[in-house]
């Protein structure tokens, strides 16, 4: 562990979090030590504090702030870029002990929760009232709200509702230097969108504590259909045709041949083994209408080759399809014994050039691949499939990941839609944004985190370029924490 | 620079007027002003330069109408990126015709340019069916005050790359940078657009007929209330969307005791309709103030604001945005400072949020334009010398007069 000079930064953070509010023995600890990203990236924080309350946030970003502390912000740990990783020690800050949902306003449409909420649980506690939060990624089950706004978390049905960014309408966050800001939106608050700014902003500006978000109303009804195709190119073309016929569905979701039979053997929910790709659609909205278009939708599979199509005639059945299509991450365990999972973006004309892409890429480095897209959206998740005990095989897999990502970007796409950039993809960020796109975000970050304390080593390339451009627009203060003010 | 004859805006005459006809002569003109140390005034179709505090000076005005062109449309990907100095109708009227739209209910829109739009951060009454301009704002490039031209966000609907950069010249009135392209998420047009309209005998009536359709929570388009007591519904999407929403609305509005209910059916009627309802579109006002509030309390918020426009004697005319929570009263003409002020300090006392959204500038140089200070200014105030060291662009207009 790491020495901090001066009064100890441990009586501090007891003081501010309690004796159960402080973890800093190394069986604790490690359970901090990596997330559900690569299992190459781990760091261990010298310590762990779970925060009740905001006062207590900022009672320990104030003793971190004194002794130089790197602070890492954390939730559930589903991240799969590496951001809740303190990779130079410090304090991680463990938010999953707030958990509660402060207010539920129905006539008003919102809610209040603190950042530890689980994701589900928001929809869960408003469904009695007719509402719920539209930000569904698959992580669901387990992921919090607050690590939903750190990476500005999508799902599946962020096709016809947005993605995290779209639904929160306000935050409190505290800043580096223990200072505590409220933010709306604009453009009913006056000012910059701090929201805005915060939202996807990684925990490298600041500690959410509470946010406000918007509660949608539960669509009248909802319908699914699972089709499925005896090739990529057929499925990729019904969806073209789909939206070219100007239904945009409520999500429209593609599985490959491996995903499908991975999420079948797990689940038993009657997705159909043996086909090369799969649709997963949703429509919802008014009853008439929903109906009207899932039969155009239906028309339409089976224009372009569908073997088959299946519509769930019950809630049960729509709720068994889309538990396969969210456990489809944790399905892959039955491939390979470790899995890496993209996630990229592009223009969604392009996907089936995409999928196409990813699986020569693939198959040039021997690598076991499964695929799921948020195919209405463009954003692939291809899944390589490896051991870490092969390193020859983790080389193989990184490598293809990289080349992955850069195949999107040529195709008019981005590097990440819904996980974030992280530790992991840093160095991927040079491919969509010259350095002086690069140079607008290190000016940002200089106003909210000047020490560079907050979840350093994320989101900015590490290239000596890139530490400069930092170093600038934080003033020169990063030269004191590389002086070892808290090494 | 080239420089044309002088130009008068929001009661300034520019010093100097340009009007770039590519982005490399907007990025050495702003190079020269940065180092000069001009002041420097953005300028799309000017209908909204009465927004925010008045500027003292403008050294130069940047006309950015010459950029308007298409960069890329493919509308198979429901995207498009234009310049910044396209018209609002032009980009409408492109997208009407391959079906899709972009919903955006600005007055003038033949004047009205995209970059002048985001730049306020326009919000209409159809953002609480449609998603507001910030929801389907996906990308922009901006020209910041030292004239480096930045990348932000890109043409894909989900995309976490870094800060969301694009979101923050949004609404920022043109005080941290130039926005000279913008990418938009699109949506498909509704197959049919039905606009009701109904009359009541009092502003109380329409009020509760309005505020009952928006707690029953179906997705109506739109839903507003004019005075002195007119409810406006939009009924759009697919057909049987559409014709099931005007059934349920009818039944509410006739049930309040709507004598006649008028009907716009088809496209351009009743899209342009919704930037047309708001008071200072009907010019008639000295000043509007504008009022955001929770929806459930709109009804009786907007009855108190009445009457109290009521006992300071102000002429009204008035528009509540129901479903989205926004009140807009237009006061005047030739009130004067000393009782608009009253009025404002009077509304402060029953709404959180209250400001001047437009008005003259000797009104906007003595009110409190953006009413009490964010939480977040100080935080604002490093972004503005973060982005503007020089302090050139649109200095003292957005709040806390940065």
């Amino acid at each position: 562990m790491r020495q901090y000079p001066g009064m100890s930064l441990r009586d501090e953070l007891l003081a501010a979090c309690g004796p159960d509010g402080l973890v800093d023995d190394p069986g604790g600890r490690s359970a901090y030590s990596y997330e559900a990203a690569l299992p190459s990236h781990t760091g261990w924080p010298d310590f762990v504090v779970l925060p009740r309350t905001t006062d207590q946030v900022v009672a320990v970003v104030k003793a971190a702030a004194k002794h130089g502390a790197p602070i890492v912000p954390r939730g559930s740990g589903t991240g799969l870029v590496g951001g809740s990783l303190p990779t130079r020690g410090g304090i991680t800050v463990a938010l999953t002990r707030m958990n509660r949902i402060l207010r539920i306003d129905r006539p008003n449409r919102f809610a209040v929760v603190q950042p530890g909420v689980i994701n589900l649980d928001l929809s869960s506690a408003t469904r009695p009232y007719g509402f719920f939060y539209a930000p569904d990624p698959s992580s669901q089950k387990i992921s919090t709200v607050g690590g939903n706004v750190a990476c500005n978390a999508g799902g599946p049905h962020c096709l016809e509702y947005g993605t995290t960014t779209n639904h929160v309408l306000g935050m409190t966050f505290v800043l580096p230097d223990g200072g505590v800001v409220q933010s709306g939106i604009a453009p009913d608050e006056p000012g910059f969108d701090l929201t805005a700014i915060m939202t996807g902003s990684e925990g490298t500006l600041g500690i959410v504590t509470e946010i406000t978000v918007r509660l949608t109303p539960v669509p009248e009804a909802a319908r699914v259909a699972l089709a499925a195709f005896d090739s990529i190119a057929a499925a990729s073309e019904t969806v073209s045709a789909i939206i070219g016929h100007g239904i945009v569905p409520a999500a429209l979701e593609m599985m490959d041949r491996r995903a499908t039979e991975a999420v079948e053997a797990a689940f038993h929910v009657g997705y159909p083994v043996g086909s090369d790709a799969v649709l997963l659609i949703e429509m919802d909205g008014l009853k008439d209408a929903v109906e009207e278009r899932l039969a155009a939708v239906v028309r339409t599979c089976h224009e372009h080759g569908a073997l088959s199509v299946r519509e769930a005639r019950s809630q049960a059945e729509r709720d068994g399809l889309w538990a396969g299509r969210k456990g489809a991450a944790a399905a892959m365990g039955r491939i390979a014994p470790n899995f890496y999972v993209q996630d990229c973006v592009v223009p969604r004309t392009r996907f089936p050039q995409a999928v196409t892409r990813v699986d020569a890429i693939c198959a040039h480095h021997k690598i076991r691949v499964a695929t799921v897209l948020h195919a209405g959206d463009g954003n692939l998740h291809p899944s390589l499939c490896f051991d870490r005990r092969d390193q020859d095989e983790v080389r193989r897999v990184m490598t293809a990941g990289t080349e992955i990502l850069k195949a999107c970007v040529d195709l008019g796409g981005t590097v990440s839609g819904e996980h974030g950039i992280g530790l992991e993809k840093r160095n991927a960020l040079d491919l969509i944004f010259s350095p002086d796109d690069l140079a607008a975000m290190a000016k940002l970050k200089g106003c909210f985190n000047p020490s560079l304390l907050f979840n350093p080593d994320k989101i900015f390339p590490s290239s000596r370029r890139c530490a400069e451009l930092l170093e600038l627009a934080a003033g020169g203060t990063r030269a004191a924490m590389e002086a070892g003010a808290w090494v | 620079m080239g420089l044309a004859p002088a130009l008068h805006i929001d009661g300034v005459v520019a010093s100097g007027v340009t009007r770039p006809a590519s982005i490399e002569e907007l990025c050495s003109t702003l190079r020269e002003a940065n180092a000069m140390r001009l002041r420097v005034t953005p300028v799309g179709g000017g209908t909204h330069s009465d927004v925010g505090y008045p500027v003292d000076r403008i050294d130069l005005a940047v006309d950015m109408t010459a950029l308007s062109a298409v960069n890329e449309y493919e509308p198979d990907d429901l995207t498009i990126s234009v310049q910044a100095g396209m018209r609002v109708a032009a980009l409408a009227s492109l997208l009407e015709a391959r079906g899709q739209h972009l919903p955006l209910d600005v007055e003038q829109p033949e004047r009205a340019t995209i970059g002048g739009a985001i730049a306020v951060g326009h919000a209409g009454p159809r953002r609480y069916g449609f998603g507001s301009l910030r929801d389907l704002l996906i990308g922009l490039r901006v020209v910041l005050a030292d004239g480096t031209l930045v990348k932000s966000g890109g043409m894909v609907v989900k995309n976490v790359s870094g800060y969301d950069l694009t979101k923050l010249h949004h609404g920022a009135l043109g005080s941290l940078g130039l926005i000279v392209d913008a990418n938009f998420k699109l949506l498909s047009a509704p197959k049919q657009r039905t606009l009701l309209i109904a009359e009541y005998r009092s502003p109380s009536i329409a009020l509760e007929a309005a505020a009952s359709l928006v707690q029953g929570a179906l997705p109506y388009s739109a839903v507003a209330v004019t005075g002195p007591g007119k409810v406006h519904v939009g009924c759009e999407g697919h057909i049987k969307d559409a014709a099931r929403l005007r059934a349920e609305a009818l039944k509410v509005l006739q049930a309040a005791g709507a004598a006649e209910v008028q009907e716009l059916h088809g496209t351009a009627d009743s899209a342009s309709h919704w930037g047309s309802i708001g008071p200072a579109a009907r010019g008639e006002a000295e000043v509007v103030f504008r009022v955001n509030a929770p929806i459930a309390a709109m009804a009786g918020l907007t009855r108190q604001a009445l009457e109290l426009g009521v006992e300071h004697d102000l002429v009204m005319s008035w528009t509540a945005d129901m479903g989205c929570g926004v009140l807009e009263l237009g006061a005047g003409p030739k009130v004067g400072i000393p009782r608009l002020n009253r009025f404002y300090e009077a509304l402060a006392q029953i709404a959180e949020l209250v400001r001047v959204s437009h008005g003259a500038p000797d009104v906007r140089r003595e009110l409190p334009v953006f009413g009490p200070e964010p939480q977040g200014l100080a935080l604002m105030r490093l972004i503005k010398n973060q982005f503007d060291p020089n302090g050139i662009l649109n200095v003292g207009k957005n709040v806390g007069r940065l």
